[in-house]
């Protein structure tokens, strides 16, 4: 064999240990990344499997009990002079008027269907103007009193709940459906009132587009207003109410010029407006006074 | 290649061409993570104006968009998502994959560690902090997480001298 011939087969030979070195090499990051990818695989899986199989420990919140005279009575009874004062108020949203819907009605009453629940701070914002306005025209009986989820944005939103209550009214019917707890129960919240069926098919049908702005569409809290007008969604804001307790709300509403006045009474107002169309005008002292007029061409009840 | 005794020329195998579906997979990934995150950012500066609890109580993005976790440092989470994206797509590039560069090579396998780690830290707060879920979020979470796994896998196809 010829020196050169030597040379070349020394040269294969070491071609060959760096092909073997570079594959050594190359398996051994493809081993290195495999399992760094296994790694973040398997992590995410134990947070995954841990959380499905029931890792939370949520404390548990106070339940609803019923209202308190000294929120229920200041709530109910806000001077008509303080409701005058604010008018229109500041509400961020105000009921989306219906066309050509058939009044939804109960025993010849129009009938008024809230759907919304205790955990829902948007819920708990919402129901402070609406007991005031349906008060105007009626009375609740065991009212409830709780407060929005602890761990849902604007926590613990202090307010009512009309689980359990009653409203009796010569003039109008009112359905209210508080379908969850603010009590934790597995992914979602301990269940509470079934809505009946025409309660979901109205849910169904009005709390959808046309009837509402398609990004508010299947939200809580939901109003069916006779099917004459709809709302969906809170109509300001639970941060006006952070960090208030019910009583403390119930009194702010006599001062027009305090910012949750401007927003509940302002709102409860508005209800009023429509309410008053659906009356007819009844009652007379309600319906005339110019905090339920205020809205009137605004909330223009179609027929 | 080999050695010919005719040639003489030397043995020592050049480096392969680097595949082309890491940077087929890490840019679709990286534009498809950089629209997620440009949507939650506009969404996080820009508040939503609805005013109403979704129908479910687990899937809610807002309690996740507006909770206190979503900021770190005083900087969006959004924001850092966004960051993350504008930063991972110049480096997913087909000329960046093809750069022999190390610190592009390297640079890239970091950015896409640090970004999955902060993925795990996200996914652990929604799960156990939180209790919501927010879909689009969990988005931008999938997609970084299989940008890692492309990267880390490209990373190790590409044969190095470093």
């Amino acid at each position: 064999m010829s020196k050169s011939s030597r040379q070349a087969q020394q040269r294969a030979r070491e071609a060959l240990e760096a092909q073997r070195k570079a594959e050594r090499a190359r398996r051994q990051r493809f081993t290195i990344a495999g399992s760094a990818v296994l790694v973040v695989v398997v992590v995410l899986g134990i947070l995954i499997g841990v959380k499905l199989t029931g890792g939370k420990t949520q404390a548990p919140s106070a339940a609803s009990a019923l209202a308190a005279s000294d929120v229920v009575g200041p709530l109910t009874t806000v001077p008509a002079s303080a409701l005058e004062q604010v008018g229109m108020g500041k509400v961020t949203t105000l009921p989306s008027m219906t066309t050509g819907q058939p009044l939804l009605s109960d025993g010849g009453k129009p009938l008024i269907v809230y759907v919304g629940a205790e955990y829902c701070p948007y819920c708990a914002a919402e129901r402070w103007a609406m007991v005031q306005a349906l008060s105007r025209f009626g009375t609740f009986t065991n009212l409830g009193q709780t407060h929005s989820s602890s761990t849902d944005v604007f926590p613990n939103t202090a307010t009512l709940s009309f689980h359990g209550s009653s409203y009796t009214s010569q003039y109008i019917v009112f359905q209210g459906v508080e379908t969850e707890t603010n009590q934790q129960q597995g992914n979602g919240y301990a269940p509470l009132d079934k809505p009946t069926s025409q309660q979901q098919s109205l849910l169904n049908k009005y709390d959808a587009a046309p009837y509402v702005p398609s990004d508010a569409a299947g939200s809580i809290p939901f109003i069916d207003f006779a099917n004459k007008a709809v709302v969906s969604g809170a109509s300001y804001s639970p941060q006006l109410l952070a960090g208030k307790t019910p009583a403390q709300i119930a009194a702010a509403l006599s001062n027009p010029s305090d910012p949750i006045a401007q927003a509940v009474d302002g709102t409860a107002n508005a209800f009023t407006a429509m309410l008053c169309q659906l009356t007819n005008g009844q009652p007379g002292n309600v319906c005339t006074s110019s905090a339920a007029t205020t809205y009137q061409s605004k909330l223009h009840v179609n027929n | 290649m080999s050695t010919t005794e005719r040639t003489g020329r030397s043995a020592v195998p050049a480096p392969a061409a680097p595949p082309r579906w890491p940077a087929v997979t890490t840019l679709v990934l990286g534009v498809l993570g950089l629209a997620v995150a440009i949507y939650l950012t506009l969404e996080h500066y820009t508040s939503s104006t609805t005013l109403a609890c979704p129908e479910t109580g687990v899937i809610n993005c807002q309690k996740v968009t507006t909770s206190a976790e979503s900021s770190v440092f005083g900087i969006p989470v959004a924001l850092l998502g966004l960051i993350f994206f504008v930063v991972m797509l110049p480096l997913c590039l087909p000329a960046a994959w093809r750069s022999a560069r190390p610190e592009v090579r390297w640079g890239r396998l970091a950015f896409a560690l640090v970004g999955v780690g902060f993925v795990i830290y996200l996914v652990y707060t929604e799960l156990f902090t939180l209790d919501a879920i927010c879909l689009w979020c969990t988005a931008v979470h999938v997609i970084t997480v299989l940008l890692f796994a492309v990267v880390a896998m490209g990373t190790a196809t590409v044969t190095t001298g470093d």
